[in-house]
């Protein structure tokens, strides 16, 4: 029965890409472990399927699926995204929304919030958020700091990213130093996530 | 579409009806514990680090009780052992009711690994050797589940050097090794 369910969210996903003309796919890796593709319908309709690459067997890898919807006025941009996952081997789920809304200050300065409401069907309930802030050096170079307790992986914990975007034409590239705040120095992790887009 | 989020939703909320703490598992003992990035290593774990740099024997039996009802994976020993006056028979019993009295619902024993450390004497791995088997056979009888990475991490009779830069704590690479032939009993 789940893996019913499973099949027909991906055939309603394929049947939304295969329907509009006025669509971008974009394909990436989210922190070293997340391979995902996407679709974006009419600029503002986002559909995400993520996988996770854990060096694990394959009933302990994760799959999740987006559902979003973002908006951009002058300075202002808002996007919001439903999420549920599964490991293959149904040992958990989870399901959450990240909110984001992102503020342009002055040019070269970005100020970034994201709530996240999540719910893991083991851990049970958590709020989780992120607050950032980029500063772009020269165009297609930005600096960014971090502060999150959105989970890595699993569990929240309290860290400071530090890093850069890098963008050129389709491709945007972000490699990231995440630092916990609770002193300990054998959990830094140095984070690079990708996305190319096809329009 | 929206029908497909809604059910989604609802079968992930039913499913959390049955919120299990016994699935959490709890790393207790040294800075072996302590500098293990678990949630890198193990993503898809309920996992909690109890690792205290420094401890030994008396640490576990200050954390009686504490691991009521969860799985428990315990490294420790290296601090205590590097010690002249401690026997390695004695010592294991010692430290196997230390860990029968952290309550734990299961019990995995990682073996005292090898080492090199500055001032260590001579004889060290071989005193740890002894020590790993008498904890071995104490660990059987009360139903522990004793993994033995000792070996995995030896040259030579000593510490390889591939998977430690200073002879004590482990690097990434040795991380990698007891991780991999810990996921084998806790999955």
């Amino acid at each position: 029965m789940k893996l019913l369910l499973k099949h027909r969210i991906i055939i309603v996903l394929l049947l939304c890409v295969g329907y509009s003309a006025s669509a971008q796919i974009h394909i990436g890796l989210r922190d070293n472990r997340y391979a995902r593709i996407g679709y974006t319908l009419k600029d503002s309709y986002l559909f995400t399927l993520e996988h996770s690459i854990y060096s694990e067997k394959f009933g302990f890898q994760k799959a999740r699926l987006y559902v979003g919807y973002k908006h951009n006025w002058k300075n202002l941009g808002i996007q919001a995204n439903l999420y549920a996952s599964t490991l293959w081997n149904g040992n958990y789920q989870d399901c959450g929304v990240l909110a984001t809304a992102h503020y342009r200050i002055f040019n070269p300065w970005i100020v970034y919030a994201t709530i996240n409401p999540h719910y893991d069907s083991e851990y049970d309930y958590m709020t989780c958020f992120t607050v950032a802030t980029d500063v772009e050096v020269i165009k297609g170079l930005a600096l960014t700091a971090q502060y999150t307790t959105i989970p890595e992986y699993r569990l929240s914990e309290k860290r400071v990213r530090a890093g850069l975007h890098l963008s050129y034409g389709n491709l945007s590239v972000t490699p990231l130093l995440s630092i916990p705040t609770d002193g300990n120095t054998k959990s830094i992790r140095v984070l690079c996530s990708f996305s190319f887009s096809f329009k | 579409m929206r029908q497909y989020i809604i059910g989604i939703l609802c079968i992930f909320a039913l499913s959390g009806c049955c919120k299990d703490e016994s699935r959490w598992v709890t790393f207790i003992g040294d800075s072996e514990i302590a500098r293990w990035d678990l949630q890198y290593y193990f993503p898809t774990l309920l996992t909690e680090n109890m690792g205290l740099s420094g401890s030994g024997i008396k640490y576990l039996e200050n954390c009686a009780g504490s691991i009521n009802g969860r799985i428990a994976v315990v490294l420790c020993g290296t601090n205590d052992i590097s010690a002249e006056h401690i026997e390695p028979a004695e010592y294991a019993s010692l430290f196997l009711e230390a860990v029968k009295n952290l309550a734990a619902r299961h019990t995995y024993i990682i073996s005292v690994l090898p080492r090199e450390f500055k001032g260590d004497s001579v004889n060290i791995n071989e005193k740890i050797a002894l020590l790993n088997e008498n904890i071995k056979i104490g660990a059987d009888v009360q139903g522990f589940t004793y993994i033995d990475i000792y070996p995995l991490l030896l040259k030579d009779g000593t510490l390889n050097r591939q998977y430690s830069y200073d002879g004590l704590h482990l690097n990434d690479l040795g991380y990698e090794v007891m991780s991999h032939e810990l996921k084998k009993y806790l999955e």
